[in-house]
């Protein structure tokens, strides 16, 4: 009898406790995105009274005018992931945009690139949850182009970041922001190529086998060092890991100590190709890395690595917004907007990293490290 | 007799709250998410959910079976990837008849999941945790192999039929909303309900899952229902499959990554016993439900997917804790106490 009662005790406080996580999970989560969301709420009352009172008049654009001086529009940006600093430049980039045109910009992301299934949710919960526009990066350009077709089919423009998706149908999107990362692998190779010989060997560290960016980063960079003569003496996969890519640098400078080059398809690897490298007393071995995080700033600026292929996801995420912010307003936008790419080295590094953390500060975006 | 129809009556109602937690969760869950998001309440976003459950709902269904003979099924999410690779193979470069496809994705999931099945029984592995771990492993690296580690997309319309057509193809009326995918999978799981319960095999599960000797010892064949247990998972990984094939209208090599963690969490959250013989059908829908739920709500919101993390793995936390507060635990240590009084 009285154990019974114990543990109906028990039972009554396990359901409640799973009630309150479920509660508090919920409100803890929302807390930051909470008075923004209050202060959204009332603009959005009103800019629906003004899409009727507009569609009353049958006037479309001049809602959209009216809705951005209310700055009302709610935009969501997907990144292939929310787990490395790439992807919180490209926040901090889109958070930017939406603080000077004074509009609502959320920034999610799955946990991990390959996870193409939660990206697809995402893009469906977001056209659910009736956003303006939606701006993506899509972690599998294949997989995700049935989630842009649920876009157009609820009339939410569609700008895609970083990645183009797998289709011909153009209509599917409003417009690309990017550069391909093919062509940025591209000119990876191509500094590698103007500081060897013909002949060189070298090598390529890259991201899980059947990850669309790392294929793409790798092919640039190997067709590029091909042309100039160079022999790629192995392309090898670190799943854009540091300790991995240790491993695999030690492993092919074991079988080939004379090569001249390292080129990893992310900075973490190259890093870890230089921790190889240095480990082995190598000198004039040149490593260069993909994406300009901070940490490979300090490493081109202390010497080390020789180079970092930066594709200014900062710029990446701001110009995604604010082609969603201008295609909201009715304008016209360009389809194709190709990127700059800059390849870090120590020549351009300082100017580079001073410009970068000003706009970081200025999104208010806290990076990892 | 007062004192013991009283014992009876608060018994009960501790059998209903335990029974019931997971499904106090979702409501919960759901009447605030309702509160906090004018979207979420919406039946375009509740069938929303339900399409994105279809996938976890399958496989969980497969990973239930297991977990109720004491196994587990690690391989379950690259299972589904190699044999959606192989019929997406079959449909777009080689040209199968695409019905065909379907019934080849189906047998292939089967026949993965009899591979796993015979390393437990005939190569006497000693956990299914180690054969499907290995199994995983195997099946991912032969999935990459197979494509060269590039998506195959441009399925045949009938192959992507079941995971992204609506019951009408009238979008406007209500049927045009509801999809196929969610129905599929209540008839699997109605039919799993009645398999579990009033066939052989499914009462044999439960059997052998209970106590693994007395089954063997009371005539059941015990390695033909353990064998028997991955076999439907890897069919069930199949069915999943064909639903994700629809939705992303390609079949990729990295789409079962990590998903054997969804699955098992919806079994757990559903109050299926870790140690086996114990859980049903409806329990492991309203954790598939939950999950894709939190998911959901949480997007809504604008969670951060780290953070859903988070909650979900609290929720596994206290839906085992309940579980152990329901029988097992409690139970056990009373068994004890009795025996050590026996002894003195």
């Amino acid at each position: 009898m009285k154990f019974r009662r114990k543990m109906l005790a028990m039972l009554l406080s396990g359901v409640l406790a799973a009630g309150m996580l479920a509660g508090c999970g919920g409100s803890g989560g929302n807390e930051s995105s909470d008075s923004g969301a209050a202060a959204s709420d009332t603009e959005t009352d009103t800019d629906t009274a003004d899409g009727d009172a507009d569609s009353g008049a049958g006037d479309t654009s001049d809602s959209a005018e009216e809705g951005k001086s209310g700055g009302s529009y709610k935009i969501t940006t997907i990144c292939m992931a929310l787990n490395s600093d790439y992807w919180h430049m490209v926040e901090a980039g889109a958070k930017l945009a939406g603080k000077e045109l004074g509009v609502e910009v959320n920034v999610i992301g799955p946990n991990a690139e390959s996870d193409s299934a939660t990206q697809i949710n995402m893009v469906e919960d977001a056209v659910n949850n009736k956003v303006d526009a939606i701006v993506l990066a899509a972690n599998e350009p294949t997989a995700l182009v049935s989630a842009a077709t649920t876009v157009k089919g609820a009339d939410i423009p569609l700008v895609l970041i970083d990645t183009k998706l797998n289709t011909d149908d153009e209509s599917l999107y409003s417009c690309f922001v990017g550069t391909g990362n093919k062509d940025a692998g591209r000119q990876g190779g191509e500094f590698i190529a103007s500081k060897l010989e013909s002949g060189d060997k070298v090598a390529i560290i890259r991201g899980t086998v059947g990850q669309t960016v790392h294929d793409d980063r790798g092919a640039g960079a190997e067709e590029a060092m091909e042309e100039a003569g160079l022999e790629v003496v192995a392309v090898q996969p670190a799943d854009s890991d540091r300790g991995k890519a240790v491993d695999v640098a030690e492993n092919i400078i074991q079988s080939n100590p004379d090569i001249k080059a390292f080129y990893a398809t992310n900075d973490d690897m190259a890093l870890g190709a230089y921790q190889a490298v240095a480990a082995a007393n190598l000198t004039d071995v040149v490593v260069v890395g993909f994406d300009g995080t901070f940490n490979a700033m300090d490493s081109i600026a202390n010497g080390e690595m020789a180079a970092s292929v930066a594709q200014l996801p900062v710029e990446e995420g701001y110009q995604g917004v604010i082609n969603a912010v201008k295609i909201l307003d009715g304008e016209t936008v360009e389809k194709d907007q190709p990127l700059d790419v800059v390849v870090l080295n120590e020549e351009n590094l300082e100017e580079f990293r001073t410009d970068l953390e000003a706009r970081i500060a200025e999104s208010g975006v806290k990076l990892g490290n | 007799m007062d004192n013991k129809n009283n014992n009876n009556i608060t018994g009960k109602a501790a059998e209903l709250i335990s029974k019931s937690g997971p499904l106090v969760a979702l409501i919960l869950l759901c009447i605030f998410l309702a509160f906090k998001n004018e979207n979420f309440f919406t039946s375009t976003n509740l069938l929303n959910v339900a399409r994105q459950a279809a996938l976890n709902g399958f496989l969980s269904l497969g990973m239930m079976v297991c977990i109720l003979t004491a196994g587990i099924d690690l391989s379950i999410g690259y299972t589904m990837t190699l044999s959606t690779i192989i019929m997406a193979k079959c449909a777009v470069e080689a040209g199968v008849n695409p019905v065909l496809c379907l019934l080849i994705g189906i047998l292939t999931g089967g026949l993965l999941g009899l591979v796993n099945g015979l390393l437990l029984t005939k190569c006497k592995l000693p956990h299914p945790f180690i054969s499907t771990l290995g199994t995983q492993n195997i099946y991912k690296g032969i999935g990459l192999v197979i494509t060269g580690a590039t998506p195959i997309a441009g399925m045949p319309a009938v192959v992507k039929w079941a995971g992204s057509a609506f019951l009408s193809s009238n979008q406007d009326s209500f049927l045009g909303k509801i999809p196929l995918s969610f129905v599929i999978m209540l008839i699997v799981y109605a039919l799993f309900s009645v398999f579990l319960n009033y066939t052989t095999l499914g009462r044999h599960i439960y059997a052998v899952g209970g106590n693994i000797n007395t089954a063997g010892l009371s005539g059941i064949n015990v390695d033909f229902v353990r064998t028997s247990v991955y076999v439907i998972s890897g069919v069930m990984a199949a069915l999943g499959g064909i639903m994700l094939t629809g939705r992303t209208d390609s079949a990729y090599p990295l789409s079962g990554n990590l998903l054997e963690n969804d699955a098992i969490a919806a079994v757990i959250i559903g109050g299926t016993s870790f140690f086996g013989g114990k859980g049903n059908v409806l329990g492991t829908f309203t954790g598939v439900l939950l999950i894709a739920v939190l998911r959901n709500g949480l997007n809504l919101l604008n969670v951060s997917s780290d953070m859903q993390t988070i909650f979900l793995g609290g929720i596994i936390i206290v839906a085992v804790f309940i579980d152990v507060v329901r029988g097992g635990g409690f139970k056990r240590v009373k068994r004890m106490k009795k025996e050590e009084k026996a002894a003195a």
